[in-house]
């Protein structure tokens, strides 16, 4: 061992930075069951107010639709980050980029099943919205403030799904590139060197 | 707020987590400074680094339970540690390709006189680490620097032998060449 290999372990030993304490897991668990009971009543109370709506009884189709979108996609969230919390233990840091590569395939084939559903769902809105619209054209002439609030709480929901599509997708193009960087780190070299 | 996520997820796994497993508060005091001094090579110092600290911390209390003893308890830590480290490199929360400043170091007023030299030359190391070397040498050399055999980085690595020799080598090389320039210039 040279006196700079010696120098550099006695840096890197004797060097302590401190570790941060670990966030309060009791306080996490009163928050999680906290707001699980929060998300529960906002539910609740959601889907009391659609059944109170006699003038609209479609809507309810649309809440249903809504929240089985919303419990599938917590559903996979919560799966696959099971299946990353295993990976962490169990793999190599080779074998855990291969696996980040899966997720990330799965993530993509997700993106573009929610961007047909986007363009299916915008069609949807397309044809529906004028001809509710007419329907009802007597009932928003008495009260415009009623349709404006609907097209424009429509118009929201639409560019918000737009904006979250897009940033997702910057995302995963942003993982992509990190990961193919990481693999080549690891793998490529580690062929090369092989070789040589 | 990804370490919110990660303790809720924690929080909610927590409830049917086994009892006859490592005791993390032990292994906290065990493997802490290694674990601070890794995360420093991967992350300056600041928020990036708290949030890494974090999360490495949380992974470490999450995967735990699931140790069964197929390696070591040192290996597995390191593991767990450095997975959570790629992890942070994916998701964009370590950007390789940003410089640092050079006159960022830690507050290290309130620290001892000498602790405080010792973690400056860390940190400077640290740096040097974050800026020249890939995430694979920076891995390779950490590990062997806390004492892994090269059998043992392979295995946490999930690289060849020779291939770990090559990459400490290596690491220890551009690290001595940029002392020598530092004492040049």
């Amino acid at each position: 061992m040279t006196v700079f290999d010696d120098e550099l372990q006695r840096t890197w030993r004797e060097g302590e930075p401190e570790m941060p304490p670990l966030v309060n897991m009791r306080h996490e668990q009163i928050k999680l069951v906290v707001s699980v009971l929060l998300g529960g009543l906002g539910i609740l109370v959601s889907w009391w107010f659609v059944w109170q709506r006699p003038e609209a009884p479609e809507t309810w189709v649309l809440a249903v639709m809504v929240t089985g979108v919303i419990v599938v996609l917590m559903g996979m969230e919560w799966w696959m980050r099971r299946l990353m919390w295993h990976a962490l233990a169990e793999h190599s840091a080779l074998s855990y980029i291969a696996q980040m590569a899966y997720r990330l395939q799965v993530e993509w084939r997700i993106w573009r099943l929610s961007r047909s559903g986007l363009v299916v769902v915008s069609f949807f809105v397309l044809i529906w919205t004028p001809w509710k619209l007419m329907a009802d054209a007597e009932a928003y002439i008495r009260n415009p403030l009623r349709g404006v609030v609907g097209v424009v709480g429509i118009l929201i929901i639409f560019v918000g799904q737009c904006v979250v599509l897009a940033r997702k997708r910057r995302a995963l193009f942003r993982e992509e590139e990190a990961l193919r960087a990481l693999k080549q780190d690891f793998e490529e070299d580690d062929e090369h060197m092989e070789e040589a | 707020m990804n370490v919110l996520w990660l303790s809720i997820y924690a929080g909610l796994l927590s409830f049917w987590r086994r009892r006859d497993t490592p005791d993390f508060d032990e292994v906290l005091v065990e493997f802490s400074p290694a674990l601070a001094r890794m995360a420093a090579s991967y992350a300056p110092p600041g928020p990036a680094r708290e949030d890494l600290n974090q999360e490495i911390l949380m992974a470490l209390w999450q995967a735990i339970p699931s140790f069964e003893g197929a390696s070591s308890l040192r290996t597995f830590v390191f593991r767990v540690a450095h997975n959570q480290c790629i992890d942070a490199i994916r998701r964009g929360k370590i950007n390789l390709a940003e410089p640092e400043a050079l006159d960022t170091l830690p507050g290290l007023q309130n620290s001892p006189e000498q602790h405080a030299a010792h973690l400056q030359q860390l940190e400077r190391l640290a740096r040097s680490m974050r800026a020249h070397l890939s995430p694979s040498h920076r891995q390779a050399l950490s590990l062997a620097l806390e004492g892994f055999s090269h059998q043992e980085i392979a295995e946490t690595m999930g690289i060849s032998l020779s291939a770990v020799a090559v990459r400490v080598h290596r690491a220890r090389q551009t690290l001595k060449n940029l002392e020598s320039e530092e004492h040049i210039s």
